[in-house]
């Protein structure tokens, strides 16, 4: 007798432990941390566009974005771009937040990056 | 007694995780909400950012397209501003890429000051009095990939290209008219080649340095006919250089030619 409850505790707890573990609301906190983040530097990009003007990027040069760009960057974020398939730095590194925002005008199609280097 | 004991604390294990675990859904179900909420708005952010942009190329490439009509031609003073109008009105557009895309049609705007909030179109965004002005109708469509998250608007915009079209025209036919009548004050001696290319040699230099502190330049061309009736015609040129357009420094240039006859007796 006394070794059913015992089992019937331990299941219980059991699987109530192993429903936290499922339902883990971290991961949904998480989820929603990397949108905002992302979403901010999205934000960032615009900001950057909106300064520079889409004619600059029309006709600025390849070193000229790239020397622009690198200073927006700073100690949180990191701004850079591929501009015609070249890039002006190493891409954003694997699971960073990070956002992208495409300009494509006149004959110059700029990719924008931005990504977080450090945690605010 | 111990038999009971056990179910008891089977029982009270029950309660005691089942609250934890409808907590838990409680938090859980937020926490989802919460994410759901924020991947719609980041969604419909990355889309109105985007959406700027893909607005500001549309528009940019419109501007291109009439930096180029402007410059590869050279247009009558008394009739720039017309066919500038009825060009404009010719110009459309069709951009789009990342799920956005958007139609532009030009036409001339009034010569007012007005500022437009496509601010990624620095330095070309808003109109003001004394430069070429345009009104931009766009319609924007865009759609979140993987998402029910879409976009639609109908906007105006105002831009200008940095040409001093009023001053130019101005001082093009301020020009004619001085011209104009500093032949006539030679009268009869229209038929003396020498004499019409000095007036006009004088004339002209004085309209150049005028010209010149607006920041335009000004040449007069002109040819004399003797004969019975002696006539002269000139044209008066004026362009503005280096005007720094969407795709780089033009040139426009605006032209008006006249005639003075004079019948010896």
């Amino acid at each position: 007798m006394r070794f059913v409850d015992v089992s019937v505790a331990a299941i219980i707890g059991m699987t109530a432990l192993a429903s936290l573990v499922a339902w883990n609301p971290y991961s949904f906190e998480e989820g929603s941390r990397l949108y905002l983040r992302e979403a901010s530097l999205q934000d960032y990009m615009t900001t950057i566009v909106a300064a520079e003007g889409v004619p600059w990027f029309q006709h600025a040069s390849f070193s000229s974005i790239c020397n622009r760009l690198s200073q927006y960057s700073n100690s949180t974020v990191e701004v850079s771009a591929v501009v015609d398939g070249l890039a002006c730095s190493t891409p954003p590194p694997r699971g960073a937040p990070s956002a992208n925002l495409t300009i494509d005008v006149g004959s110059a199609r700029v990719l924008l990056q931005a990504w977080q280097v450090a945690g605010p | 007694m111990a038999g009971r004991r056990a179910v008891g604390a089977s029982l009270a294990a029950a309660v005691i995780f089942s609250s934890v675990l409808i907590s838990n859904f409680i938090l859980v179900s937020a926490e989802r909400q919460k994410f759901e909420f924020t991947s719609i708005a980041a969604e419909e952010r990355g889309l109105y950012d985007q959406a700027v942009v893909v607005k500001a190329a549309a528009i940019t490439d419109l501007l291109d397209k009439m930096q180029d009509s402007l410059s590869s031609r050279t247009f009558q003073c008394s009739d720039a501003t017309t066919a500038i109008t009825l060009l404009a009105s010719t110009e459309k557009v069709d951009v789009g890429w990342e799920g956005v895309f958007s139609s532009g049609k030009l036409s001339a705007a009034p010569q007012q000051t007005i500022q437009d909030d496509v601010l990624a179109l620095a330095p070309f965004n808003g109109t003001a009095a004394g430069l070429a002005d345009f009104e931009v109708r766009l319609s924007v469509d865009g759609k979140a990939p993987d998402s029910s998250v879409a976009l639609g608007v109908n906007e105006t915009h105002l831009v200008n290209l940095p040409i001093r079209l009023p001053a130019l025209v101005s001082t093009c036919l301020q020009s004619v008219d001085v011209v104009l009548s500093g032949l006539e004050g030679i009268g009869g001696q229209l038929c003396n080649a020498t004499i019409v290319e000095s007036t006009i040699t004088s004339i002209g230099s004085s309209l150049r340095s005028a010209a010149a502190s607006s920041g335009f330049s000004l040449s007069i061309s002109y040819s004399t006919v003797p004969g019975t009736a002696c006539a002269a015609s000139f044209t008066v040129l004026v362009s503005q250089y280096s005007i720094d357009g969407p795709e780089g420094p033009f040139t426009f240039s605006a032209s008006e030619s006249a005639e003075v006859q004079w019948y010896s007796a």
